[in-house]
C-alpha cells in the first residue's frame, strides 16, 4: 500500500500517494495550472516551465515545475503568487516571440493579459513550441522513434534523420494528434497518406469489400500484431468485417 | 569509391557493441572516415539496435561530430575567455576574410575548414590558433595569414 | 611489474624505488604539459635526450618529462637538480650549454634565469620565484617532479599510501567521517561538502553504485583539471579508489573533455599501470575489494559539465539535463546511486586520508579549508596555474603571484566562476577568496578560472561574450534558457552596436529574473550572473554605450574609430600595405591617414605599426 502524503495547495488540503507529480495533485484539488508541454497520457518532460509553482518544504521556499516535482513531503504550495505570474508572463512572452502566429500560444498568453508580442523581444515565426510531445509519443507509446530532436540551443528542432523520409515511420498520425499547436498535419488523399512535415508518403490499403482507403500500408504489420490477427485480414476494413 | 564499412566492425567490437558507448564509437568512426558518413550511421543503427533518430540526435548535439567531410586543412581559433580578452575575435575576423569562409564552415572546394573552439586550455599562449594540429600561440592576424598562405600555396 | 598483494608490499616497493634513486644525482626535469608543448617543449625534450646520448650521459644524469609546472607564461620550463636551478623560456639551442655548464658544471646561465620585473633581480631557484613563493602547492606541487607516465615516480613520493591506510585500517564509514571532518568542499564550482555527498550515496538503497570523476572542465579560461589529469593522474585515481571503497562502488568513470587528448592518454597509461600493480581492478591489495575505472570522452558540449547531462552522455545520449528533485546520489547513472566529484576534489582525498583531516583543516579558512588551484589568465604578467590556501586575497593573487597588469595598464576587474560567475572590480580586491565570500559579491568560486581584465577590456563586451557562449552551449530543452539567454545576448549585441536605447538595462534585468528562477539546470539558472555583475559594478560603462554611443575601452567595433596620430607617423607605409580595404592613404614622407568610411576595423594596421602611431578611440 503506497505511503499517502497530505499537502496544502493554495490553502486547500489534498492527499496523494508518495511520488505523485505535484501537478496531478493540484488538479485533483481542482486547481488549474497552465501547461504547454504536458499531456497526461505522455511522460512528463518539464520544459515549458509554465507549470512552475512555489513550494515550501518547511526548510526553504523554491520555484519548481509541478509536472515533474514528486510529492515526497507535506509541503505547502502556492500556484498563483505575483512572482509566479511574473515569470509565467515572461515565459509566455518568450514563446509568443518565437511563435507569434500560433493560436495555441496566443490563447494561453491572452489568459495572462498578453495581447500581442512584446516589442522588446526579437521575433521569429516558428510553428513548433518544442514541447517534445510528438517525440515522446513516437518513442514511448508508438515505439518506433521515427522523429527526435536535432542540434541544441536555438537550432533545436524536431526532425526525421537528415530531415528525410524515415522508413520506420508507420504513418500512424499519433504525433499529429498529440501536437498542441497542430503544426504536424497529415492528409489522406488518392490512396496515399502524407505527413508533409516528415516528408513521409505511404500507400493506403483499399478495402476489398467497400473500396474505401482505410489504413496506411506501413501500419499493416503493426496493427495485425497488436490485434493478434493475420496481416492479410487487414485487406478488409472494420466496417465490412 | 566504396565506403569501407568493414572498418566499423573492429570499433563496435572494441566497445562490446554497447548502446551506452555510442558517443565513443562515433568518435572513433569519425577518426577513421574524417566525418560521419550517413551509410556508416545506418550500419551502426542496425548493429547496435539504436534508432537512427537517436544517432542523428547525438551526431548533431555534440560539437565534436561532423556530418560533412572536413577540409584538407583545419584552422581552429580558440574563443576562450582569456583568448577573447587578448583579441581573438579580431583574428578570427581576419582569417575568415582571408579564407572567404564564415566560421564553422568548410569551403566549397573542401580545402579549408574554419572552426571556433570554446577553450583549448592553453591560456598562456592566447590568442591561440591551431592549424592542422600545430599550435600557434600569441597569434596575430599577420602571423596566421602567413601560415595559411603557405599551406594554400603548397597545394599547387 | 608485480601485483602488490599486501599493504606491506607497497612500503617495500617504495623503499626499493627510493633506494635505487640517488637524491644527489644530477637530474633534469622538463615541463611537457600542453602549454609548454605549445611553446616547443617537445623539441627541448628531444634536444636533451640527444645531447645526453651523444655525450654518453644517460646513466649519469636523470632525465624526466613532467606534467604542467604551472608557470605557463614562461614555458618551456626546465629545472636542474639537486640545486633546483630554474630556467625559463628554454629553446633547443640552449641545451648543449645547459648540459655542459649547469648539469655537469656549477655554472648558471644568466640569460635563462627568471627576472623579477619589480626589481630587476635574477632569481636562481624555483622556490624563490615570486610566482611560486606565494603559493601553497600541496596538490599541484608534485607535477614538477614526476613523470605522469611512470607510476613508480608517484609511489616514490608516497603515492597510494593513503589507499593502503584506508583499506588496511579504516572502515568505509570511518573514511566518510574523516572526509566530513575535513570539510572538503567540491572544487568543481558547487562547493558542496564531499563527505555528505559520499554518505548520502552510501546510504541510498540499491546494490550497484557508481563513482564519477567530472573532468569536463568547460569553463573557457580554466585548465586546472587538464593539468592535474595530465601531470598527476594517479592522485585522482587514488582518490577515486578510496571514495569507491567508502561508498561501496565497484565501477567508476572518468569523463574527460574531447579537447584534452593528452589528459586522456596519460590517464589511460596511469590506469593500466595501477592495474598492473593490483591497485585497481580485482582484489585491490589482495583484499576482497574490487573496483575499476573506465575513461569516457565527452563529445564537445559545455552543458555536459552538469552532472545529470554528464550522466546522460555516459549513457550514450545527448547531454540534456533533467530535474534533480531526486538527487543523483539516489538515482544517477543508469538510475542508480552515483557519486560525482570534480578532478581536484578527488585529488584532495589521498592527502586527507594519509595525513588526516586535522592537518588539512590547518590550511585555508573555517568555511573553506584546504587550497584551490586557479588558472590565472588574461591581462596578467604571470599567466599560469596557481595553488593557494583559501582565504588569500584577490589582491595577493593578482599582484604578488600574478605580477600585476602588463604594459603599464590599470586593473579593471577579475572574472571568477566562468560563465556562471561574475566580475569583481578593484574595490573588492581585498576580498578573501573562499566559496562564501565570492558568492557575497554576486560571483562564485566556480571551477577556478580567474580572468584578469584591464582598462582596455570592455565590460559590456565581456557580458556579451559570456551570454553568447551560453546561448551557444544551451542544450535548448527549456524555454527560459533557450529563448531567454538568446534574447539577452541580442540586447547586449544591440548595445555594443550602438543601437542601445533607454530601458535596455531594465529589460535585461527583467529577463534575467525569469531565466534565473525558471530554468531547468544550473547553466540557465546562473546564465545571468556575468551580465548582472557587470551591470552592478560597471553600470556607467553600459550607460556610455547606450547614451553616448561610445566604448571607453576601445573594443566595440561599431563604436570606435581607428586614427593615425600625425606626429608619430613616419610614413613607412607598413599599415597601408596590410590594409585589406585600401582605407589608408598617404604618400612618401607624408603622415598617413585612415579613411573612416572604408575602414573595417580589422586591426591589421595597429599590428603592423612599429611606432604606436595608430589608436582606437
Amino acid at each position: 500500500m503506497a505511503e499517502m502524503i497530505t499537502i496544502t495547495v493554495n490553502g486547500k488540503e489534498v492527499t496523494v500517494a508518495k511520488d505523485t507529480p505535484l501537478l496531478e495533485a493540484c488538479r485533483r484539488a481542482r486547481i488549474d495550472i497552465p501547461t504547454m508541454c504536458y499531456n497526461e497520457n505522455v511522460r512528463a518532460y518539464g520544459v515549458c516551465r509554465l507549470c512552475i509553482v512555489e513550494v515550501d518544504d518547511g526548510w526553504r521556499k523554491r520555484i519548481v515545475p509541478s509536472c515533474v516535482y514528486p510529492v515526497r513531503k507535506a509541503v505547502t504550495v502556492q500556484t498563483e503568487t505575483d512572482e509566479i505570474r511574473k515569470y509565467r508572463r515572461m515565459l509566455l512572452n518568450l514563446q509568443l516571440a518565437r511563435c507569434p502566429e500560433e493560436p495555441f500560444v496566443q490563447q494561453l498568453a491572452a489568459k495572462y493579459g498578453i495581447t500581442e508580442p512584446d516589442p522588446r523581444l526579437q521575433r521569429d515565426n516558428k510553428d513548433c513550441i518544442l514541447c517534445g510531445l510528438c517525440v515522446r509519443t513516437c518513442t514511448d507509446i508508438v515505439g518506433v522513434s521515427a522523429i527526435a530532436f536535432q542540434g541544441r540551443g536555438a537550432e533545436r528542432m524536431v526532425v526525421t534523420p537528415f530531415d528525410q523520409e524515415n522508413p520506420v515511420c508507420i504513418a500512424c498520425g499519433a504525433c499529429a494528434f498529440i501536437c498542441p499547436t497542430q503544426c504536424i498535419g497529415f492528409q489522406d488523399e488518392n490512396g496515399e497518406r502524407e505527413l508533409k512535415r516528415w516528408h513521409r508518403k505511404t500507400k493506403m490499403i483499399a478495402c476489398e469489400k467497400c473500396g474505401d482507403y482505410w489504413l496506411p500500408e506501413a501500419l499493416r504489420e503493426v496493427y495485425a500484431k497488436k490485434m493478434g490477427l493475420d496481416p492479410a485480414s487487414m485487406n478488409v476494413c472494420p466496417n465490412c468485417r | 569509391m566504396a565506403l569501407e564499412i568493414n572498418k566499423v566492425d573492429p570499433i563496435l567490437e572494441k566497445y562490446g557493441s554497447q548502446k551506452s558507448a555510442l558517443i565513443q564509437i562515433l568518435m572513433d568512426v569519425q577518426a577513421v572516415f574524417k566525418y560521419l558518413p550517413r551509410e556508416v550511421l545506418d550500419y551502426i543503427s542496425d548493429k547496435l539496435n539504436v534508432p537512427m533518430s537517436t544517432i542523428y540526435n547525438v551526431a548533431t548535439f555534440y560539437k565534436a561530430f561532423s556530418l560533412e567531410p572536413k577540409g584538407e586543412h583545419v584552422c581552429s581559433v580558440c574563443m576562450g575567455t582569456a583568448c577573447h580578452v587578448r583579441g581573438a575575435p579580431v583574428i578570427l575576423d581576419s582569417i575568415s576574410r582571408r579564407l572567404d569562409l564564415p566560421p564553422d564552415k568548410t569551403s566549397a572546394d573542401r580545402k579549408w575548414t574554419l572552426e571556433t573552439v570554446n577553450c583549448l586550455g592553453s591560456c598562456a599562449l592566447g590568442p591561440l590558433v591551431v592549424v592542422d594540429g600545430v599550435y600557434h600561440g600569441k597569434a596575430t592576424s599577420a602571423k596566421i595569414g602567413k601560415v595559411i598562405d603557405k599551406l594554400s600555396k603548397d597545394e599547387g | 611489474m608485480e601485483r602488490l598483494t599486501s599493504f606491506e608490499a607497497l612500503g617495500r616497493l617504495r623503499d626499493k624505488i627510493n633506494a635505487s634513486r640517488d637524491p644527489n644525482k644530477p637530474s633534469i626535469t622538463v615541463c611537457a604539459g600542453t602549454g609548454c608543448k605549445g611553446c616547443g617543449a617537445d623539441a627541448v625534450v628531444a634536444a636533451f635526450k640527444q645531447e645526453l646520448e651523444t655525450k654518453g650521459l644517460t646513466e649519469k644524469i636523470e632525465f624526466r618529462e613532467t606534467g604542467c609546472h604551472g608557470f605557463c607564461e614562461r614555458g618551456t620550463l626546465v629545472v636542474i637538480r639537486p640545486k633546483k636551478i630554474f630556467y625559463q623560456t628554454v629553446m633547443p639551442a640552449d641545451i648543449p650549454e645547459i648540459v655542459e655548464k649547469t648539469v655537469l658544471g656549477d655554472e648558471i646561465i644568466d640569460r635563462l634565469l627568471y627576472v623579477d620585473p619589480q626589481n630587476g633581480q635574477k632569481i636562481v631557484h624555483e622556490h624563490d620565484v615570486p610566482f611560486y613563493k606565494n603559493q601553497k602547492r600541496i596538490i599541484f606541487g608534485n607535477n614538477g617532479v614526476m613523470d605522469p607516465t611512470k607510476i613508480d615516480d608517484y609511489i616514490a613520493l608516497g603515492g597510494y599510501a593513503g589507499l593502503a591506510k584506508a583499506l588496511s585500517s579504516m572502515q568505509p564509514e570511518e573514511i566518510i567521517d574523516e572526509v566530513k571532518k575535513s570539510k572538503l568542499r567540491g572544487r568543481g564550482g558547487g562547493g558542496f561538502p564531499a563527505g555528505r555527498k559520499w554518505e548520502s550515496c552510501r546510504k541510498a538503497p540499491g546494490t550497484q553504485r557508481y563513482v564519477i570523476c567530472n573532468a569536463d572542465e568547460g569553463d573557457p579560461g580554466a585548465y586546472m583539471d587538464r593539468s592535474l589529469l595530465e601531470g598527476n593522474p594517479h592522485s585522482v585515481i587514488e582518490g577515486m579508489i578510496i571514495g569507491a571503497y567508502a561508498i561501496g562502488s565497484s565501477q567508476g568513470y572518468i569523463y574527460v573533455r574531447n579537447e584534452y587528448p593528452l589528459a586522456v592518454a596519460n590517464a589511460r597509461i596511469a590506469l593500466d599501470q595501477a592495474r598492473a600493480y593490483g591497485l585497481l581492478g580485482d582484489n585491490i591489495f589482495g583484499t576482497e575489494f574490487s573496483f575499476d575505472i573506465q575513461i569516457n570522452r565527452g563529445g564537445g558540449a559545455f552543458v555536459c559539465g552538469e552532472s545529470t547531462a554528464l550522466m546522460a552522455s555516459l549513457e550514450g545520449l545527448p547531454g540534456e539535463p533533467r530535474a534533480k528533485f531526486i538527487h543523483t546520489v539516489e538515482q544517477g547513472l543508469n538510475n542508480k546511486p552515483t557519486n560525482l566529484n570534480n578532478v581536484e576534489t578527488w585529488a584532495n582525498v589521498p592527502l586527507i586520508i594519509r595525513d588526516g583531516a586535522d592537518a588539512y583543516l590547518k590550511i585555508g579558512t573555517a568555511g573553506s579549508p584546504g587550497t584551490k588551484i586557479f588558472s590565472l589568465v588574461g591581462k596578467i604578467a604571470n599567466t599560469g596555474l596557481v595553488e593557494v590556501p583559501m582565504g588569500i586575497t584577490l589582491r595577493e593573487i593578482v599582484y604578488n603571484i600574478g605580477g600585476g597588469i602588463p604594459n603599464g595598464k590599470r586593473f579593471k576587474a577579475v572574472q571568477t566562476g566562468g560563465p556562471s560567475g561574475g566580475c569583481i572590480p578593484e574595490k573588492h580586491l581585498d576580498l578573501p577568496v573562499d566559496f562564501d565570500k565570492l558568492a557575497e559579491v554576486g560571483s562564485m568560486m566556480g571551477s577556478g578560472g580567474m580572468i584578469v581584465m584591464d582598462e582596455n577590456t570592455c565590460m559590456v563586451d565581456i557580458a556579451k561574450y559570456f551570454t553568447a557562449f551560453l546561448a551557444d552551449e544551451s542544450c535548448g530543452k527549456c524555454t527560459p534558457c533557450r529563448e531567454g539567454v538568446a534574447q539577452m545576448r541580442d540586447v547586449l549585441q544591440k548595445i555594443c552596436d550602438g543601437q542601445g536605447g533607454p530601458g535596455d538595462i531594465e529589460f535585461i534585468e527583467e529577463l534575467a529574473e525569469t531565466i534565473s528562477a525558471a530554468s531547468l539546470c544550473a547553466l540557465g539558472q546562473t546564465a545571468a550572473n556575468p551580465v548582472l555583475t557587470t551591470i552592478r559594478f560597471f553600470r556607467d560603462e553600459y550607460k556610455t554605450h547606450i547614451e553616448e554611443k561610445r566604448c571607453p575601452a576601445g573594443v566595440c567595433k561599431a563604436l570606435i574609430t581607428y586614427r593615425i596620430i600625425e606626429d608619430k607617423c613616419t610614413a613607412c607605409g607598413a599599415c597601408k600595405r596590410v590594409c585589406p580595404s585600401a582605407a589608408i592613404e598617404g604618400a612618401k614622407k607624408v603622415a598617413h591617414k585612415i579613411l573612416v568610411d572604408k575602414c573595417i576595423k580589422c586591426g591589421a594596421c595597429i599590428e603592423s605599426c612599429k611606432f604606436d602611431a595608430i589608436v582606437k578611440e
